[in-house]
């Protein structure tokens, strides 16, 4: 059996691609995260829709870690955006 | 400042009129804010502490009691301020042009000859005429091939405020209306300072709209623009417009992220403040992805363009992402 966590972008976040950062605006609330560095960049990449392994593999190159690192790293990021709430649980679980 | 919308309807058809997104959405209905309820809108300038009542539509003079409405600014001690194309009919343009110089002025929007015709420019030049010192030209750029240069003959022909308004095409919310793109900015910058000493040799100065901006212009430029006595800045101050429903819009172009009601306690600081609160963060960025190591934004200088264009960049990307599976043992 194995559980598949997910997350996904919250609804009223949206964002853009600023000079050596990513600005996200909850709209609703009016509230704003400037992402920089490691962060903007995996904001930017998850926006672009890439699996988790993709993603790791990218970012383990470009942050020049393991992707054991990289995993440990993108894994405590999405907790914190989670957190903050940037991304929310997409809430379901898989079985098999 | 506040603008009071009186009018839905205009006799042109700009293809930049930011009004568009609001044009869209507002129910069909009132063409014009009812008379009675003009006095609920001096009250609100009066306990806003504003003393200009600024009348814009759609085309304002159309508003079949747009006399009246003057005469009741007039007897409230307003300083009467009008945007208009200029096509005014007799009653309204006779009241403005009997109002005292000193409390009335009149910005006529002015499109290029061969976008509107010669029928409509004749009228415009027949009211500049009458109205003389209470009037100056604006003119909104909206493509980047812009000719400014007939603004002066028609300055000379009408003594008019020899001054010319000018406006950047900025978009709604929906980009629905003909704008000019900020990677056209350099380029129409560069035109308008070439064009500042032809308008200075025959007495003609320049006076900047909100939404231009500081690197439109090289150093030199600028020099120019000053030397010139430009009355330059780059701002992005939006003015509420209270529109002839009574729901007050923190400005048009942003019409899309909603509106208020003007209840009969609430004054300007105090919507403002709330506008502010939703689009405040925004702010943040700017028109272009450098403004966010932009010194002159840093310094507060420059506002990094209109709040409208700088919205439009933001985007929502719905990603989903699997990112953990933990196996059973
Ligand atoms: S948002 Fe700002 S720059 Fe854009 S039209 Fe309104 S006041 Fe002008
Ligand atoms: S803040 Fe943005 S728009 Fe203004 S001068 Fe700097 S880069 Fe240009």
């Amino acid at each position: 059996m194995s559980t598949a966590a997910r997350v996904r972008c919250a609804p009223g976040i949206v964002w853009v691609k600023d000079t050596g950062r990513a600005l996200l605006v909850d709209g609703e609330t009016g509230r704003l995260w400037a992402l920089q560095d490691a962060d903007a960049l995996t904001w930017e990449l998850l926006s672009m829709g890439y699996k988790y392994t993709d993603l790791v593999r990218m970012l383990a190159l470009l942050l020049t870690l393991s992707e054991d690192e990289t995993s440990a790293v993108l894994d405590d990021t999405l907790a914190r955006w989670q957190a903050a709430g940037i991304v929310l649980a997409a809430g379901d679980s898989a079985h098999g | 400042m506040a603008n009071l919308s009186i009018s839905t309807i205009c006799s042109l058809n700009c293809p930049y009129c930011f009004t568009a997104d609001y044009l869209d959405d507002v129910p069909d209905g009132r063409r014009f804010m009812p008379l009675d309820e003009f006095d609920a809108r001096l009250d609100f300038l009066d306990r806003s502490g504003i003393d200009e009542a600024r009348l814009l539509g759609g085309e304002p003079t159309l508003h079949p009691d747009f006399p009246a409405l003057v005469a009741r600014a007039l007897d409230r001690d307003k300083r009467i301020v009008v945007f208009s194309n200029g096509l005014m009919p007799n009653a309204s343009l006779n009241s403005l042009a009997d109002a005292p110089a000193d409390r009335c002025f009149v910005l006529m929007n002015i499109n290029a000859p061969a976008d509107n015709g010669s029928a409509v420019i004749t009228r415009q030049i027949e009211a500049l005429r009458r109205l003389g010192e209470r009037a100056m030209p604006g003119f909104n750029i909206y493509r980047p091939d812009f000719d400014l240069g007939f603004l002066l003959d028609l300055i000379e022909q009408t003594d008019c405020k020899p001054s010319i308004r000018l406006g950047i095409a900025q978009p709604c919310l929906s980009g629905d209306n003909r704008y000019i793109h900020p990677k056209q900015y350099r380029f129409i910058g560069q035109q308008i300072a070439a064009f500042t000493p032809i308008a200075a040799a025959r007495g003609v100065t320049l006076e900047f709209d909100c939404g231009f901006v500081r690197c439109m212009f090289t150093d030199q430029e600028i020099q120019t623009l000053h030397d010139a006595n430009a009355n330059v800045g780059w701002r992005c101050n939006p003015i509420l417009d209270v529109d002839v429903y009574g729901q007050v819009i923190q400005c048009y172009p942003l019409s899309r992220l909603g509106s208020l009601p003007l209840t009969p306690d609430i004054d300007a600081p105090a919507l403002r403040k709330t506008f502010e609160a939703r689009t405040g963060a925004y702010r943040h960025a700017g028109i272009y992805p450098e403004c966010a190591i932009c010194p002159f934004k840093a310094s507060g200088e420059c506002s990094g363009g209109c709040l409208a264009a700088t919205i439009r960049r933001f985007r929502h990307s719905p990603f989903e992402l699997v990112f953990r599976q933990e196996s059973a043992p």
